[in-house]
């Protein structure tokens, strides 16, 4: 696959005349048009999920994490194997957005006031890209156990673990611990998003002056304890 | 910044502090699969600074790719708290640690590897001990800059505790020696700037997505130079010919770099002028738009449109700006689609 780019003014410039809803008139190769027919494969079955679960219209989370595990499972093939080096080049995923699935990312995000996000300009808001790390930052090695503890998240869920990379990069085992902890709470507790919310943040204070890896325990202890710590400020 | 001179619970070492371990880096080796890889010095001789050559069986997307360097560091005996030293970070007892964190500066992805340990009796003598950082990194990791950064912390923890020292497993004590930097794809370039192609526009702009500029990377998704290769004078800021290679070696591009400075700026402040407040640079993390922006402003003065505008161009005419240029500048940039 030779993996194409978009520049950000390009691509703003392609969508300028872009009527929603319309698929792309041409194609540059035909990777491309193989790799539509795969996402379009992935957006229907996607849909058909939702369907069947009775969470069509309710909020766009059913949809985004299926479709999001679609995403990441076309990209994890042969064809179109996706690395976090090339996943993180802002530029493929603009091309995509614009270029291959223009369509599905203006149904998800019909307002043209959030295309500058969502298609070619926050980085971390790409609509395909966005779906991508949020599977691979919550991958529990398998689809169905990945499926499984990331159900009952949000749109909250997805936003506050893709936007906080700082600096220097994700942490993967970090992440896929946090968001297999949170599941485990979900049972248990009723503000699971409020729960995780702060959870977050006090891993970011936590991460100034200590190296979770290399805790007593490593991560799946410096997890717990996380997690313990909010729970009892909660309720003390 | 150092992660672990924000702490002010616990003692640990300021970047004066750790000078007394006298830190001294061994060349680099890298190896792809089977075969070693050249590394090349650069930067000065003082730097710990290496460029990846281009090799023929290797690539950062299909193979993995082992680093190591072995350092060594003296008078640790100094970091425990028995010989009543003023450095002392640890308690007789404890375990102290090295190790390294690592980022690639445009994979989005960030770890640590452990390093070694060592006792206050495994350095009771006040020579120097050699240690090594060995890593592999998977395939499809690494792109752009390599950053490798060592780190001291708090291994093991003894029975004893004293007030002012740390006593959780994991907690940062210094960060020691120089960062290993090793660009493995592109120039190294510090100051992001694309190249695009654009009918009837300017020469040159900025694109800015700064949304928490503590948080983001300064990297072209959120600041970015962005220059016009459709504009008549891009050849001129290329600073050749226009059938040859151009290094931005020109009056123009030093003027068009400027006044990317003064955008970031001015940007910055109208923006975000109240979290920058009391902010010293090395407060920020390392490699965000901020700790750019603190670096930078050491040598230029925001106070108003007149001193922002002299003294950029100021520090681009000066030794600083040569160090800058020769980072922006760097080869042959490639073209945008």
């Amino acid at each position: 696959m030779k993996w194409r780019t978009l520049s950000k003014d390009k691509a703003k410039e392609l969508m300028e005349d872009y009527i929603p809803g319309n698929p792309p008139m041409q194609f540059d190769d035909d990777d491309c048009k193989m790799l539509r027919q795969e996402l379009m494969d992935a957006w229907h079955e996607a849909e058909k999920k939702v369907a069947e679960t009775g969470n069509q219209g309710k909020n766009w989370y059913p949809m985004d994490m299926e479709f999001g595990l679609g995403v990441y499972r076309v990209f994890s093939g042969e064809r179109f194997h996706m690395t976090p080096r090339l996943a993180a080049d802002t530029g493929i995923w603009r091309y995509i957005a614009v270029k291959i699935i223009p369509d599905l990312v203006t149904t998800r995000w019909p307002e043209e006031k959030s295309w500058n996000d969502r298609i070619f300009s926050k980085p971390r808001r790409i609509y395909p890209k966005f779906l991508w790390w949020y599977i691979y930052l919550c991958w529990q090695g398998n689809e169905k156990d990945t499926r499984m503890v990331i159900e009952g998240n949000s749109e909250d869920t997805i936003l506050q673990m893709v936007d906080r990379a700082g600096a220097n990069g994700y942490r993967p085992e970090l992440y896929r611990a946090i968001i297999k902890r949170l599941f485990f709470f979900s049972t248990i507790t009723p503000d699971t998003m409020e729960l995780f919310r702060r959870v977050m943040k006090l891993n970011t204070a936590r991460l100034v002056t200590t190296e979770p890896e290399l805790t007593e325990g490593g991560i799946p202890q410096y997890v717990e304890e996380l997690f313990n710590y909010i729970n009892e400020t909660k309720t003390s | 910044m150092s992660r672990a001179q924000n702490l002010t619970m616990h003692r640990c070492l300021t970047s004066e502090e750790t000078e007394s371990l006298i830190f001294s880096p061994m060349p680099p080796k890298a190896r792809g699969t089977g075969q070693e890889l050249e590394l090349t010095a650069d930067g000065t001789a003082t730097d710990n600074t290496y460029s990846l050559q281009p090799d023929d069986e290797w690539n950062a997307e299909d193979f993995p790719l082992s680093i190591s360097q072995g350092f060594s560091l003296s008078t640790l005996n100094l970091l425990f708290d028995g010989n009543e030293s003023p450095l002392a970070v640890a308690l007789d007892g404890d375990t102290i640690g090295i190790m390294a964190t690592w980022w690639s500066s445009q994979s989005d992805i960030t770890g640590c590897e452990r390093i070694g340990t060592f006792t206050a009796e495994d350095v009771a003598d006040a020579g120097s001990h050699v240690f090594t950082f060995r890593k592999t990194f998977d395939p499809g990791t690494l792109k752009g800059t390599l950053e490798i950064h060592y780190h001291l912390y708090l291994s093991k923890k003894g029975e004893k505790k004293k007030p002012g020292f740390a006593h959780e497993v994991g907690t940062l004590l210094a960060d020691i020696g120089l960062p290993l930097s090793i660009i493995l794809d592109g120039t190294g370039s510090s100051f992001p700037m694309t190249v695009t192609e654009a009918e009837n526009r300017p020469l040159w702009w900025t694109e800015i997505n700064i949304v928490d500029p503590f948080e983001e990377p300064f990297t072209e998704d959120y600041f970015s130079l962005v220059l016009n290769a459709s504009h008549p004078d891009y050849d001129a800021l290329r600073g050749r010919g226009k059938n040859k290679k151009g290094t931005f070696d020109s009056a123009l591009f030093r003027e068009v770099l400027a006044g990317a400075i003064e955008e970031l700026f001015l940007y910055l402040n109208q923006n975000y002028h109240s979290q920058f407040e009391g902010v010293e640079p090395g407060d920020a993390p390392e490699g965000t738009i901020a700790a750019a922006a603190l670096y930078l402003k050491q040598f230029i003065d925001p106070q108003n449109m007149m001193t922002l505008h002299e003294s950029v161009r100021t520090m681009l005419s000066n030794r600083l700006g040569d160090t800058l240029k020769k980072e922006v500048a760097g080869d042959e940039m490639e073209d945008v689609e």
